[in-house]
């Protein structure tokens, strides 16, 4: 079977929309579309076990069921999926999909006071964890209880389950999604002190899927490479369900570690890898083979900016075009780079783009201003009033808070960012979280952080942090107690211990999508 | 002459320093052992780490090995790179 079998009519190349046909779907409908077509194709490889199309949608169902009977979501509630990349988080989105149940996929490396901020503000139905996770979840049974805790990787569940494949359908008796419907949730970091929660629906992942397939000219021969956390958005969408909605086979693999990366790149033949800029960054700090990359034959970057300079060291160093793709957890895919490399990036069909002005209004042509879109793929709102939506959601547009201007052949050029946030290669950081987080700490008067650029083109965040008169501080306090409250990734490496706060001090954050035309 | 635990711990302590980009001196003679004590260890810190001490020192650490809690101890990592450059002579 052909791509255009399953994505009809959708160019292969981003910025065409000659053609392109809009067909709003369920999960459930465009998987079952792909089964259908290959029901023995392998969809995923973990390790030595394979799984076919037609196994993953047997081992979906069972898990579905299984979902159901032990958790009994009601309409609205939220299935909270703590694991890493693996087929059972691949099964339990299908499963969610499948009963018209939220999954929300959290970050492994959140902190207690970081889950309780989520379990106050959602109807939670239960979890699903690993056995060797599932020890974060103890503090919390005064909210969920054990019995609403699924530990997937439980051999007495497995039996029924992952090795027990002919489930079939089993979808009685289970309500019908409607492609509006929210099927899986994500935090996203802002720049307001707590995290947005961003719901996606069944269409917003399906249009989202499609059009980058069509743009990127993903077909069901394609081999990727899954290795971004699917509970990053960047993941979910590019290594998730981009493969397993095309028909194409997902190698996965839980963390990067050069050794199996290259392994895997070699011994599955990759063909398409959309990884991080960290990925890439660490690629060429580590003395990996330069032919790991010479199956690919699509390459990507996504989660923020990738520096120009570690493009073109990849492009010498392996041979490789990365192309960066631009898009948010809100928006999904808003333009890729054209084959030969960007910048420009060029739109997706289906999407609407335009550049607005700082009273909002819209700008004319090739004037620079902030990037707003929207289309079917774009999220109508947040959760819980999470995040300001009235700044972001305006007259049917949602404003990205990147900077940037479309050229007279449609192309778009970003230039950088409008509100403060740091981005930690791909991982989002809000800095007034981190300044609430150290404001905390007895002896701190004030606190600013921000990001500044590294000597890599990194972004590193840094805290400065005025001292209250007759009080002492230092660095291992100040991180000991950040690490009460924060993930690792959000403590400061750099930390400066001052008298008073700077007036001139900014927060800017240096690093910007500019940079890559350096 | 075989290379002084002492002088290889001064070299971990500016390769770390170097590969997080930590406001800290690597001869500060007061270099905590317990590094997580100093600085945010996650996984892709880690992995920032591992590449500078590869680089550093010449030599290749097990995937097997890639965890928190041996990269975060300066004076175990210490002897294991002297014990790793004496096998290698």
């Amino acid at each position: 079977m052909h791509c255009q079998d399953i994505l009809p009519n959708v160019s292969s190349r981003a910025g065409d929309r000659s053609g392109y046909m809009y067909t709003p779907d369920t999960i459930t409908g465009q998987f079952n579309k792909v089964v259908a077509d290959n029901p023995e194709k392998t969809a995923l490889i973990d390790g030595e076990t394979r799984y076919t199309y037609g196994e993953l949608a047997s081992i979906s169902s069972a898990y579905s069921l299984h979902l159901r009977d032990r958790l009994s979501p009601l309409p609205g509630q939220v299935v909270l999926a703590w694991m890493d990349n693996g087929p059972e988080l691949v099964a339990c989105f299908l499963a969610a999909a499948r009963s018209s149940t939220i999954l929300f996929p959290l970050n492994i490396h959140w902190r207690e006071p970081e889950l309780r901020w989520f379990l106050d503000r959602l109807p939670v139905a239960g979890v699903v964890t690993k056995k060797s996770l599932s020890a974060a979840w103890d503090q919390f049974t005064n909210r969920i209880s054990h019995d609403h805790i699924i530990t997937v990787d439980d051999p007495n569940l497995n039996d029924g389950i992952l090795q027990g494949r002919a489930a079939g359908p089993g979808s009685e008796g289970m309500p019908t999604p409607s492609p509006e419907d929210h099927v899986v949730f994500f935090s996203s970091s802002g720049s307001t002190g707590a995290p947005k929660i961003v719901p996606r629906s069944h269409r917003n992942i399906v249009e989202g899927t499609v059009c980058k397939a069509g743009a990127l000219g993903i077909s069901p021969g394609h081999r990727f490479l899954g290795i971004v956390p699917f509970y990053h958005a960047n993941g979910f969408d590019n290594s998730l369900a981009l493969p397993l909605l095309s028909g194409a086979t997902l190698v996965l693999q839980s963390d990067f570690v050069p050794s199996r990366f290259v392994e895997a790149m070699t011994r599955h033949r990759i063909d398409v890898f959309i990884g991080s800029p960290a990925i890439f960054e660490l690629l060429l700090r580590f003395e990996v083979d330069r032919s790991c990359l010479s199956t690919l034959k699509i390459c990507a970057s996504s989660g923020g900016p990738i520096a120009a300079d570690n493009i073109a060291a990849i492009r010498r160093r392996f041979g490789v075009i990365i192309r960066q793709v631009y898009g948010s957890t809100e928006t999904g895919v808003i333009a890729i780079d054209p084959p030969e490399g960007g910048p420009p990036s060029v739109p997706v069909p289906n999407l609407e783009i335009k550049i607005l002005g700082a009273s909002g209004e819209p700008l004319p042509q090739g004037e620079k201003g902030e990037i707003a879109v929207r289309g079917p793929s774009v999220v109508s709102g947040y959760i819980g009033g999470s995040g300001d939506e009235s700044m972001v959601f305006r007259n049917g547009y949602y404003c990205t808070g990147d900077r940037g201007c479309l050229d007279p052949s449609g192309s778009l050029e970003l230039l950088g960012r409008i509100r403060p946030t740091i981005n930690l290669s791909g991982t989002k950081v809000d800095p007034v979280e981190v300044e609430n987080a150290i404001r905390t700490l007895p002896g701190v008067s004030s606190c600013r952080v921000f990001s500044v650029k590294g000597p890599r083109h990194n972004e590193v965040i840094k805290a400065v942090i005025a001292v209250r008169e007759g009080a002492t501080l230092d660095r291992a306090g100040i991180i000991s107690h950040c690490r009460t409250l924060l993930s690792e990734y959000k403590i400061p490496r750099i930390i400066e211990l001052v008298l008073s706060i700077p007036p001139d001090l900014t927060g800017k954050s240096p690093v910007s999508w500019g940079d890559r035309s350096d | 002459m075989p290379e002084e635990t002492p002088d290889i711990a001064r070299r971990i302590c500016l390769v770390f320093v170097r590969s997080l980009d930590l406001n800290l001196d690597p001869d500060d003679q007061s270099f905590p052992a317990d590094l997580t004590s100093v600085a945010g260890m996650d996984s892709l810190a880690v992995l920032e780490f591992v590449a500078g001490l590869e680089d550093e020192f010449k030599l290749q650490f097990d995937p097997d090995m890639f965890g928190i809690e041996f990269f975060s101890d300066l004076n175990a990592l210490s002897g294991y790179i002297a014990e790793r450059i004496q096998q290698g002579r």
